[in-house]
């Protein structure tokens, strides 16, 4: 009999011979009304004769009308209100600048915006295209949304995370741009600004260390020398000393694990 | 074979999508002239229907909100892109899939035992005793449904409570005719077994009490 299952409906129910039963698939087919007229009749037809598929049919049916009778509890009030405004509370944009919605609901933030994405902070391409800053393990490890804050602290929430990891690129660019011109200054005489060109890099294997410290497995120092300039002279973006200071001490910021 | 195959591909099942809309959808079926309902409109016609849904999937209070309010910021973000005649169905797509999701998370939490959030494991629940008294469901009914497997559950959840087709169905989960026939089949049967079980229990109580 289960070689009828994967069957259309219509072939559902073969003529069946004495002592042979309705498939299951049949049987909860029937229950459902999902059987074509033919398929119907032979079915009804076998059940009249046949009363250990009528048991069967009878208990689908049972467990069916319970669900289907059951109350259903009303929509709380303050998640009515809620829902109505979420129009207030929830950003438009698919992918808020460092956000994103994944598949599974989960916000993650993001410095690194997948091809096509917004860059992060509104700077020019070398930023967005820095691999190290993208593949941070600890900025994709946001709390889901389902377990994080409840919905209702909408968008002082999104927006402070927001705010965060924008500081935290920030931050971790300038960090990583002093770092960078530190050795730099050691290693090349001529210039203490890093030039994004690599064959003019004479510390790119030194440079490494620093770049390997990151998590994410794109990793390496030559695309850690782009970074620097971008953000640097920019200037708008940079915050005073007194905002870094508060914003890499404060318990909630998740920025960039940099090399100790 | 064909009726069969047909939700395999995510691509033919987006195309299959007006296919899982009831005809008689309320927010009109013609698409020239066709105003889009207001976001108070659309609340007030579907909060109730998402709700029910994300109550039964989930098995509690807390949860279905956080998957109606999740369901309905999706909509809202994709309101842009939506064309009337797919909204129901694609309402149960996005909770009977926020749902699924929310399980294999947990259960993947579950496995590397954080224990921030153990309070929010499925298990941590209100009791069924909290459950009928602020929902007044029928709390056996409602343990019967949250025993069964999540994706047992959905099936049985949107054949009974709400009302689907097999093919809507299928289009919702994306699983194959005959599965969602054998999922629906045996999830009515552990279902009644619960239930019988339960009732059982209860009445032993009862004669000893």
């Amino acid at each position: 009999m289960t070689e009828l299952r994967g069957r259309t409906f219509s072939n559902l129910v073969a003529s069946l011979n004495a002592g042979q039963h309705l498939a299951v698939d049949a049987v909860v087919a029937f229950v459902d009304g999902e059987l074509c007229p033919a398929a119907r009749a032979r079915a009804v037809a076998h059940l009249t004769a046949c009363q250990s598929c009528a048991a069967e049919v009878a208990a689908q049916h049972q467990a069916r009308s319970v669900v289907r009778s059951a109350r259903c509890p009303p929509v709380p009030a303050g998640l009515l209100a809620a829902l109505r405004d979420i129009p207030r509370t929830v950003r438009l944009p698919a992918t808020p600048d460092g956000l994103a919605v994944t598949e599974d609901g989960t916000v993650v933030a993001v410095a690194d915006p997948a091809p096509g994405g917004t860059p992060p902070l509104g700077t020019t391409a070398p930023l967005g295209t820095t691999a190290p800053l993208g593949t941070t393990a600890p900025l994709g490890t946001t709390a889901p949304l389902g377990i994080g804050p409840r919905w209702g602290t909408g968008p002082a929430t999104l927006g402070r995370r927001i705010g965060r990891t924008g500081a935290g690129a920030v931050v971790s660019g300038l960090m990583l741009g002093a770092l960078i011109m530190a050795m730099a200054e050691n290693l090349v005489a001529s210039s203490a600004v890093p030039q994004p060109d690599r064959s003019r890099m004479p510390g790119s294997p030194t440079l490494a260390a620093p770049g390997a410290a990151l998590p994410g497995p794109e990793s390496s120092a030559p695309s850690v020398v782009p970074v620097v300039a971008p953000v640097a002279q920019s200037g708008a973006t940079v915050p005073d000393e007194a905002t870094l200071q508060r914003m890499t001490t404060q318990p909630g910021w998740h920025g960039l694990r940099l090399p100790r | 074979m064909a009726t069969e195959t047909r939700f395999l591909d995510p691509a033919a099942r987006e195309q299959a999508a007006p296919l899982a809309v009831p005809a008689d959808d309320g927010d009109g079926r013609v698409a020239e002239g066709w105003i889009p309902p207001s976001w108070e409109q659309v609340v007030k016609e579907h909060a109730d229907r998402v709700y029910r849904l994300a109550y039964r999937l989930s098995g509690n209070q807390h949860d279905a909100e956080d998957l109606t309010q999740e369901t309905f910021i999706r909509v809202f973000r994709s309101l842009a892109s939506y064309k009337p005649g797919t909204f129901e169905g694609w309402l149960h797509r996005i909770t009977t899939n926020l749902f699924l999701d929310m399980v294999r998370r947990r259960s993947r939490l579950r496995m590397e035992g954080l224990p921030e959030d153990t309070d929010r494991l499925v298990g941590g629940g209100p009791s069924p005793e909290q459950v009928y008294a602020e929902t007044h469901l029928d709390p056996d009914l409602q343990q019967a449904l949250d025993d069964l497997a999540p994706e047992f559950r959905a099936a049985v959840v949107l054949c009974d409570v709400e009302g689907l087709s097999y093919e809507e169905i299928g289009a919702t989960l994306g699983v194959k005719l005959g599965t969602v026939r054998s999922r629906i089949h045996r999830g009515r049967q552990a279902l009644k077994a619960a239930l019988a079980r339960r009732r059982a229990l209860t009445e032993e109580e009862q004669e000893a009490g």
